[in-house]
């Protein structure tokens, strides 16, 4: 054996199958996150929490602070394959210590400071929450957006949100008042694919003919519609599409808050997490990927349709061929609170990097009855008069002319406000 | 190149005893025409050369390698075998030179023997390489049809690519290297010897056969060994670091203990020449009866039949022109002028075909 080889730095000795060959392969990139740690101040001992605005942990005691290091990868951060391989190889757990609090109200599970024994659920507003230890058997999130805007700048934010909208009750931004923002990491996955698609159809063309027409004796134009097979194919490559982690907040509300500006993704570091909550995925990999992949699908098909020059299309098929999937899992700062008002909890949620705001507002259905009302009484008025004026005279046809009209007029404002009012009201 | 231990002389030294060295009376020879050295047996005076079949070989004073080989293979197939053989080999070729019979080319079989080298050896060194893993994604498929969507799940294999490095001490035998410059062309026809039947040298088996004096002498093979080794080293790296591929291998090795040893295989030499005088050496494996070598179809030949059913429809046309003119006289003329054009057009149609054929099928033979 040749015991004097050097092998090149960074390499290590892994197992040889062959007796008189050694093998050196590149030592494993050592996960160099503590897998414990605490956020102390190193002037007073006090904890210390992460500021956006000074993208650092401070103290609150002493005004120590520390800024938060994480090299900015944005776009470029890489992704993982779609390998059982790559799932178990992955880092594990918070890398910081950390427990997990669980709202027996609405079952969220949030991950919090060990020092945090007990909160308010930020989604429900309840007081029913009990710690346990947090599972380290989850993937461990690699990059993340750090907190932009602090709790002050939701506020006003929510405040005129909540302010907006005449079917809501006019103090409702009063409520705004008594809810109490609590920055959320929340997690997401963010995927990448190749999609080959290949369509087929029958296609029809608009054809105007004459012809004679022996019944009334005389030459008509009708339109024929000539079908012919097409094929056609479609190559889309979407990019960092996002599927939500978390089954415990409405996917409405949280599609609300969207776009999130991924350029500004950051290695993951725990201090980002300092003195913040954040929610550990309960929607697996597997299970979100299937939703943003139906989405894909969808929107290649689209993309096939957009194709074809025809509005007459048949027997439409495609097939479309996945290739270079990819995955992220990252976290997305999102403020969360729950306000009560009229004896109900309602949710509302904010970007914490765009200010973007989105929730449940409390709908007075008498104002959206009062208001349909008012748009139907006008048409149905005047149609009656028509009726009225019919009995007398012929002079009846115009009012009950223009009474239809404003009759089909208010019918369709009256379906956009009650879709409003429901879209407002649900999430 | 690293040194080569053990290696015999590689300058030629004086005509030796080779009766003494090969335990039977031989004497060395060279083709005047093809340089090609062969030991033959002393009672075979003036024999035409085996492997080129040009010119009858002529004794030379001085010989590279007069030792007799350690190993050698017998024949397992005798000429009637060989002949049946040229039967088959044969069939399909419609316009033969007049020599390319099975009878023909059997008659004029020969025993030869050619060289090769079997090399033992060590290495140490240190390698690197790009190793291979295989590992599997999965991925899918979706349809849509009749308004609904369906999913294929697909499993890809795609290989992850790592730097490996270490040391190696290995032994390996019996690497086959070539003894002559066109071992590789010889190999690649003949295909593969059975060296399982290998026996160690006997002078018997050499009666009334001709011996290929090796043209690579290991000096001259040495690099060939050398990247044998390498191989065979590539091949153990990748076992030892479980991979699926390897790319990139680079070894930095010494050898040890090299022992070169001379293997003779059985074949049979045979020629034949066409119209134009060109002879065409045709080898068989003696041990397998593959035949190798290039199947000529006369070209002469082709043109005769060709200019053959030129003149006849040339002949055809003018009887049909002159019948044409009388039938100008006597209408029912006029029918046979017909059929002797006819005549004409099928000749002149046929006519390129055999010139065609005979080009075509040397062509490819040649392609080949």
């Amino acid at each position: 054996m040749n015991l004097s080889y050097q092998p090149p730095a960074g390499f290590i000795a892994v197992e040889s199958q062959l007796e008189g060959i050694t093998v050196f392969a590149p030592a494993p990139q050592v996960d160099t996150t503590p897998e414990a740690q605490e956020f102390k101040c190193p002037q007073c001992g006090a904890s210390t929490t992460f500021d956006p605005s000074v993208a650092g942990v401070v103290c609150q005691h002493c005004g120590y602070s520390q800024a938060v290091t994480a090299q900015a990868v944005g776009r470029t951060a890489a992704e993982d394959e779609f390998t059982l391989e790559n799932l178990s190889l992955a880092a594990r757990g918070w890398g910081e210590e950390r427990k997990e609090l669980h709202c027996e109200s609405c079952g969220a599970d949030l991950s919090v400071d060990a020092a945090d024994l007990s909160s308010t659920c930020p989604f429900c507003a309840s007081n029913r929450v009990i710690a346990r230890v947090a599972t380290q058997e989850t993937l461990r999130p690699r990059f993340l957006i750090p907190f932009k805007l602090q709790a002050n700048d939701i506020q006003p934010r929510v405040k005129e949100w909540l302010g907006k909208g005449w079917m809501h009750p006019a103090d409702l931004s009063r409520a705004a008042a008594s809810a109490q923002f609590r920055g959320v990491y929340l997690p997401f996955w963010t995927f990448d694919a190749t999609i080959h698609a290949e369509w087929r159809a029958e296609v029809g063309y608009e054809r105007t003919e004459r012809y004679y027409d022996a019944s009334s004796k005389s030459w008509k134009t009708r339109t024929r519609i000539d079908w012919r097979w097409e094929s056609g194919a479609v190559t889309r490559t979407p990019d960092d599409w996002l599927g939500i982690g978390t089954s415990k907040i409405s996917q409405i509300l949280l599609k609300r808050l969207y776009p999130f500006d991924l350029s500004a993704l950051v290695g993951y570091e725990p201090g980002f997490l300092a003195g913040w909550q954040a929610l550990n995925y309960d929607i697996s990999l597997q299970t979100s990927w299937e939703t943003v992949k139906n989405q894909m699908s969808e929107d290649t098909r689209q993309a096939c349709r957009a194709q074809i020059r025809s509005v007459h299309v048949r027997n439409f098929s495609m097939v479309a061929d996945f290739a270079d999937e990819t995955w992220r899992y990252i976290l997305l700062p999102v403020y969360a609170a729950a306000y009560r008002f009229e004896e109900k909890t309602y949710q509302v949620l904010a970007n914490g990097q765009t200010g973007i705001v989105a929730g449940q507002k409390p709908i007075e259905w008498w104002k959206v009855w009062l208001a349909i009302a008012g748009l139907l009484s006008p048409g149905v008025l005047l149609a009656l008069l028509g009726l009225v004026l019919l009995v007398f005279g012929g002079i009846g046809i115009f009012p009950l002319g223009l009474g239809a009209i404003l009759f089909v007029v208010g019918i369709a404002a009256s379906i956009y406000i009650f879709r409003q009012a429901t879209a407002a009201g649900e999430a | 190149m690293s040194e080569i231990p053990n290696t015999p002389l590689e300058t030629p030294v004086e005509y030796p005893d080779l009766s003494a060295l090969w335990g039977r009376p031989l004497q060395a020879t060279h083709c005047p025409h093809c340089g090609v050295a062969h030991l033959i047996p002393a009672e075979m005076e003036r024999a035409l050369c085996p492997a080129c079949f040009e010119a009858r070989l002529e004794p030379q004073p001085s010989i590279n390698r007069p030792e007799a080989p350690e190993l050698l293979i017998n024949f397992s197939t005798n000429p009637a075998q060989v002949q049946a053989g040229f039967e088959t080999w044969l069939k399909g070729v419609w316009l033969r030179p007049k020599e390319l019979q099975p009878g023909m080319l059997a008659q004029r079989l020969t025993r030869t023997f050619i060289p090769m080298w079997l090399v033992d050896g060590g290495l140490s060194g240190t390698w690197q390489a790009q190793m291979g893993y295989d590992y599997q994604v999965a991925s899918s498929q979706e349809a849509f049809r009749n308004g609904k969507w369906s999913t294929r799940k697909l499993t890809e294999t795609r290989i992850r690519w790592e730097p490996r490095a270490g040391s190696a001490e290995r032994s390996y035998q019996n690497l086959n290297i070539p003894a002559l410059e066109e071992h590789t062309r010889l190999a690649r026809g003949l295909g593969k010897f059975n060296l399982e039947a290998a026996l160690g040298y006997s002078p018997a088996p050499l009666e009334n056969a001709s011996v290929r004096v090796p043209s690579l002498l290991p000096e001259a093979a040495w690099p060939q060994a050398q990247s044998g080794f390498e191989r065979l080293a590539a091949q153990d790296c990748q076992r030892a670091a479980q991979a699926q591929h390897i790319d990139e291998f680079s070894i930095q090795a010494q050898y040890q203990n090299l022992n070169w040893t001379q293997l003779l295989l059985p074949i049979y030499t045979t020629a034949y020449r066409d119209e134009q005088g060109k002879v065409y050496p045709i080898l068989i494996n003696g041990q397998t009866g593959k035949i190798f070598g290039v199947r000529h179809a006369s070209q002469p030949q082709a043109r005769n039949w060709s200019l053959g059913f030129l003149a006849l429809a040339l002949f055809c046309f003018v009887i049909g022109l002159l019948s044409a003119a009388a039938a100008t006289q006597w209408a029912a003329l006029g029918i046979i002028s017909l059929l002797f054009f006819g005549g004409a057009l099928l000749a002149g149609i046929v006519a390129p075909i055999p010139a065609f054929w005979a080009w075509n099928f040397n062509r490819k033979q040649e392609g080949s």
